[in-house]
């Protein structure tokens, strides 16, 4: 199968500190669905924006999509964290979906974007949403809506950066739903906190603090993850090969 | 109240003719501008960009003094609010951090440098039609460049529309979507440096950003679309200009500050109008 994010030796410092991420080697597969945990401030987010092309490896190469991120981009989905949002902009939520839709250059919204607007909308069951503002809706239909935003551009490959945070619970269960739909139609990375996600439908997790580990899910049992959690630097064991491609870290 | 209509037909009020169509014409281009200032949060720029405008319009004045008639202070506004505005672009780009700070270096150092232009300017300048405003010193010529300036900013709305949108709403998305953020940044910075260089005559430097924002802020109550906010950010600028313009002719008091305080209890009526929809929809809920 192919791969659809390859990381190759990738080191990557802001300018004026120390290595956010160090010798980073990893792929991921077509249709595979990864989890990417780790401590805060440990370069999760960092490694989200090489994927994206939005920050280039200080030495090192990214391949997405079989080419260069920042020119793979419009074939990405993305989801940020949706707190970034200022809660009195007037948009509603077409306006919102439309972004996804956005290209370079001239061109009119035509109708095809509109309709896959609306299927996008549809395919998370929030077509009678539509014309309502963004900012009267609940985290749980906002964060559908920014899924929407993200599928509706039809991505190869679904970036979501912690889609779970500031939700409540029944709102994460619609996630995993949403999840299980999406699943297997193409390559997605979920940066999350929630543990409980990576258990059940993840099938491989990325392990990020300073360092960067791929791990199969059946590898990681509960006191593993307490041990990436509770102390610093020590990380799941690495003595082990996730696929043919991903050999031993050590 | 009707008496500014019936003086501004007679042949030689044309200067109230003027300052009503610069008023009307402007609102539009308060109306566009200030709602792209208001929901980008870049008031502060904007308070930078017109206020340093006046080093353009003090060495202007200056070079007019010493024989350099082509040198009016109408050109130097235009290229300093333009300066300006590159700059305020620049340091948005390099700096990671502290930006309101350069930005407010912006803002000081062009009053300073005005002011002491016009300091040493031979003859007797009185800076407060530039700081405060005085809507009855238009020309013709200044109502045709209102005027192309306000079909200028409807056309980029119309045509940019979506991409300015998603600039405003979400940058990183409209960046991961191809879209040059920075561009747009800039692009917002020149309507805004060209709103307040052509409108100096409504409010003056000092007072150009209440009208780039209490309207918004009146539209922002009610606005469920960006465009919405628009036109009735335009609406509300209208009314403000309007009033503002007629009150302070019959009342003989400077225009600038009535109309800034019109706009004010415009808002203040929005804010009330909306708290008593919303008592209603509640009590009809309930």
């Amino acid at each position: 199968m192919n791969a659809v994010i390859e990381f190759e030796h990738v080191f990557f410092a802001y300018p004026g500190t120390c290595a956010v991420l160090e010798d980073v080697t990893f792929s991921i597969r077509e249709k595979d669905l990864a989890a990417m945990i780790g401590p805060n401030g440990g370069g999760k987010t960092t490694l989200l924006y090489l994927m994206l092309g939005l920050l280039h490896p200080t030495s090192g190469c990214v391949r997405v999509l079989g080419g260069d991120p920042s020119e793979v981009r419009p074939r990405i989905g993305y989801m940020p964290q949706y707190t970034e949002y200022d809660p009195q902009f007037p948009v509603d939520v077409m306006d919102v979906v439309a972004m996804g839709r956005l290209r370079r250059g001239w061109g009119w919204f035509t109708r095809k974007d509109r309709e896959a607007c609306r299927a996008a909308l549809g395919e998370l069951g929030i077509e009678s949403l539509a014309k309502k503002p963004f900012s009267m809706l609940s985290g749980g239909q906002r964060q559908r809506v920014l899924i929407a935003r993200a599928l509706c551009g039809e991505p190869e490959l679904l970036l979501l950066d912690e889609p779970t945070a500031n939700v409540d619970p029944r709102a994460q269960d619609q996630f995993y739903e949403v999840l299980d739909l999406l699943k297997n139609r193409m390559a997605i990375v979920v940066v999350s906190h929630d543990l409980g996600l990576v258990s059940n439908r993840i099938e491989r997790v990325i392990c990020v603090n300073r360092v960067v580990h791929l791990h199969p899910v059946s590898e990681l049992g509960g006191a593993v993850i307490d041990e990436l959690y509770g102390s610093k630097m020590n990380l799941v064991r690495h003595d082990h090969c996730c696929s043919e491609r991903e050999r031993h870290h050590v | 109240m009707f008496e500014y209509f019936q003086l501004m037909q007679e042949p030689g009020m044309a200067f109230l003719r003027n300052a009503l169509l610069v008023g009307l014409m402007g609102s539009v281009a308060f109306g566009i501008t200030g709602t792209f200032v208001v929901v980008k949060k870049i008031s502060y720029s904007a308070g930078a960009i017109s206020h340093g405008m006046l080093a353009g319009i003090g060495a202007a004045l200056f070079m007019q003094s010493r024989g350099l008639a082509w040198a009016g202070p109408l050109l130097g506004a235009g290229v300093s609010a333009m300066a300006a505005a590159l700059l305020i672009g620049a340091i948005h780009q390099l700096s990671d951090q502290r930006e309101d700070t350069a930005i407010g270096m912006v803002w000081a150092v062009g009053m300073a440098v005005g002011l002491l232009f016009i300091a040493r300017t031979n003859g007797y300048v009185d800076p407060m039609s530039y700081l405060f405003g005085n809507i009855l010193l238009v020309s013709r010529a200044d109502v045709w460049r209102v005027a192309g300036l306000s079909a200028g900013l409807i056309l980029t709305a119309v045509l940019f529309y979506r991409k300015l949108l998603a600039v405003c709403f979400d940058r990183r998305y409209a960046e991961i979507r191809g879209i040059s953020v920075t561009g747009y940044y800039y692009l917002l910075l020149l309507m805004t440096a060209a709103t307040t260089a052509l409108l100096v005559h409504v409010v003056g430097i000092v007072m150009v950003i209440a009208l780039l924002t209490l309207p918004v802020a009146a539209a922002g109550l009610f606005a469920r679309k960006l465009w919405m906010m628009m036109v009735l950010s335009i609406l509300f600028c209208l009314v403000a200009n309007v009033i503002g313009l007629v009150v302070s002719f019959q009342a003989d008091l400077p225009s600038g500050p009535v109309i800034i305080l019109v706009a004010a209890v415009l808002f203040l009526l929005a804010g009330f109008a909306r708290g008593l929809r919303r008592l209603f929809r509640s009590a009809a809920k309930a």
